[in-house]
């Protein structure tokens, strides 16, 4: 699994853990027998066929693809990411993790990836129009678009902040409310929805600032930055 | 409530308490400093251009001490007496003493240097080599991490080596074995870890998270320098690959 070398340096055994998927550009060094190659595009690796071009535009018309590469032999390789902070995530057999791409530096490969809307993530929102629309204007506020990436399986992924991360207990009998911006991932069974506490003050520019809020209910962790820079 | 620092308090030739990111000079002989990182002193500190206006000990000190003409612009001669803080966007700094060694490190991140080190231009573009004995000072985004040969180092990450042989090019293209493949790799598809440096034989290698800013002034220089003589064709050809890859970072 990956381990932690600095505030920003994360390490992993590529043999070990089966390989490992990573925004591309973001190895720093390896020792051993490493290759890397493009990943979910015709002909690299075992992910080939024309499926991969498929799901691959798929994923570009959602604006949720980063460019990846995939690790795999025999050997430890140190990764990290524009002197972003790092934050590593264990993701237990059944739970999901649910990030936006260009917040997920790593993961191992066995883990299952696949782009989920946030409006069916949210939890009074109701189906319909209305729930559409109320995912939409979540995910405009959050800079996540209409779709976020979701990793399930058992694996462990490598989260990218600016600032530290601090993980909040979502559970409780209150819901943890979370700045849209400094949100960065959830794990476990969390519902998220956005929600306005607009006053007229707003209106005449004396507001608090605060107006958008992310409400977290369910059972799980949500993760925090220690900043309102999106990436 | 923190510490508020006077001369007295300051250390000597340390990091200024809890704080990584700025670095205290005990200043008492002339040290080599890179133009903009003075942040603040205390005491009598003349800072002097490398270029003009040096005469005496100091122009003699230069002239053996600094063979890198590229870098003249660079770095002022600092010298006086105080303290001197030293900081360099946010990044770590750290202090380092060779003792009749050898270390090149990239020229970004090196900040100060004492005049019992020389510095010379390296081989590799936007690195520099210093010769001797005495401390320096260098700066990384987040700690150093210090590794041993034999590894395979991204060239954004490094910061620098001491005492192995200067790194050769490794080219990973392996995944590109079938036509499919090769097709998309010629229309721009990559891992953008293709070119890696790799280092054998013993010695220690300085490695920092990747950059967020990467000061390329110096690898313009050393193409501009390698510009004369080029045939027509030859510049023709350069400008053709500047502005397609002009063209696709406007496109980003």
């Amino acid at each position: 699994m990956f381990t932690k070398v600095n505030s920003k340096v994360v390490k992993v055994n590529v043999g070990q853990v089966g390989g490992v998927v990573a925004r591309a550009g973001a190895m720093l060094f390896y020792t051993g027998q490493v290759a890397f190659a493009p990943h979910q595009i015709p002909g690299a690796g075992q992910f080939g066929g024309m499926g991969g071009i498929v799901r691959l535009a798929g994923r570009m018309m959602q604006g949720e693809h980063e460019r990846t590469m995939l690790a795999q032999g025999n050997g430890e390789v140190h990764y990290g990411y524009a002197g972003l902070d790092v934050h590593t995530v264990d993701i237990a057999q059944g739970a999901v993790l649910r990030v936006e791409a260009s917040r997920l530096l790593a993961n191992t490969a066995g883990l299952q990836s696949s782009v989920v809307s946030v409006a069916s993530s949210g939890g009074s929102g109701g189906g319909g129009v209305m729930g559409m629309l109320r995912g939409a204007a979540s995910g405009a506020l959050t800079g996540q678009g209409m779709f976020t990436t979701q990793l399930s399986g058992q694996g462990s992924a490598v989260l990218l902040a600016h600032g530290g991360v601090i993980e909040m207990q979502v559970g409780g009998p209150s819901p943890v409310v979370v700045d849209p911006q400094a949100f960065v991932a959830a794990y476990g069974n969390v519902q998220t929805e956005l929600k306005t506490a607009l006053s007229w003050r707003d209106a005449v520019g004396r507001g608090s600032g605060e107006a958008m809020q992310l409400h977290c209910v369910g059972q799980g962790i949500v993760f925090v930055q220690a900043s309102e820079e999106k990436l | 409530m923190s510490q508020v620092l006077n001369p007295m308090t300051l250390p000597n030739d340390d990091n200024v308490p809890d704080n990584h990111y700025a670095f205290c000079i005990n200043l008492v002989s002339p040290w080599f400093i890179r133009k903009g990182t003075m942040i603040a002193y205390y005491g009598q500190i003349d800072f002097r251009a490398l270029t003009h206006g040096l005469h005496g000990g100091l122009l003699h000190m230069v002239a053996q001490q600094f063979s890198a003409p590229m870098y003249f612009g660079d770095y002022t001669v600092a010298e006086g007496q105080g303290k001197l803080i030293i900081g360099d966007r946010g990044y770590d700094i750290n202090s380092y003493d060779l003792d009749d060694g050898n270390l090149t490190i990239r020229a970004a991140n090196l900040l100060a240097f004492e005049p019992g080190l020389s510095m010379n231009q390296s081989i590799v573009p936007g690195f520099v080599t210093l010769l001797g004995t005495g401390k320096f000072l260098a700066s990384s985004n987040g700690p150093v991490i210090f590794v041993e040969p034999p590894a395979r180092v991204d060239p954004e990450a490094l910061v620098g080596w001491a005492d192995c042989p200067a790194p050769s090019h490794h080219y990973d293209h392996g995944w590109v074995t079938n036509m499919i493949a090769a097709g998309a790799a010629r229309f721009g598809v990559n891992t953008g870890e293709e070119r890696q440096f790799d280092f054998t034989g013993a010695g220690t290698i300085l490695v920092q998270s990747s950059e967020k800013v990467l000061s390329d002034s110096a690898v313009i220089r050393t193409i501009e320098t390698q510009l004369h003589g080029l045939t027509m064709t030859g510049l023709q050809h350069l400008n053709g690959v500047i502005n397609s890859q002009l063209a696709s970072q406007q496109h980003r």
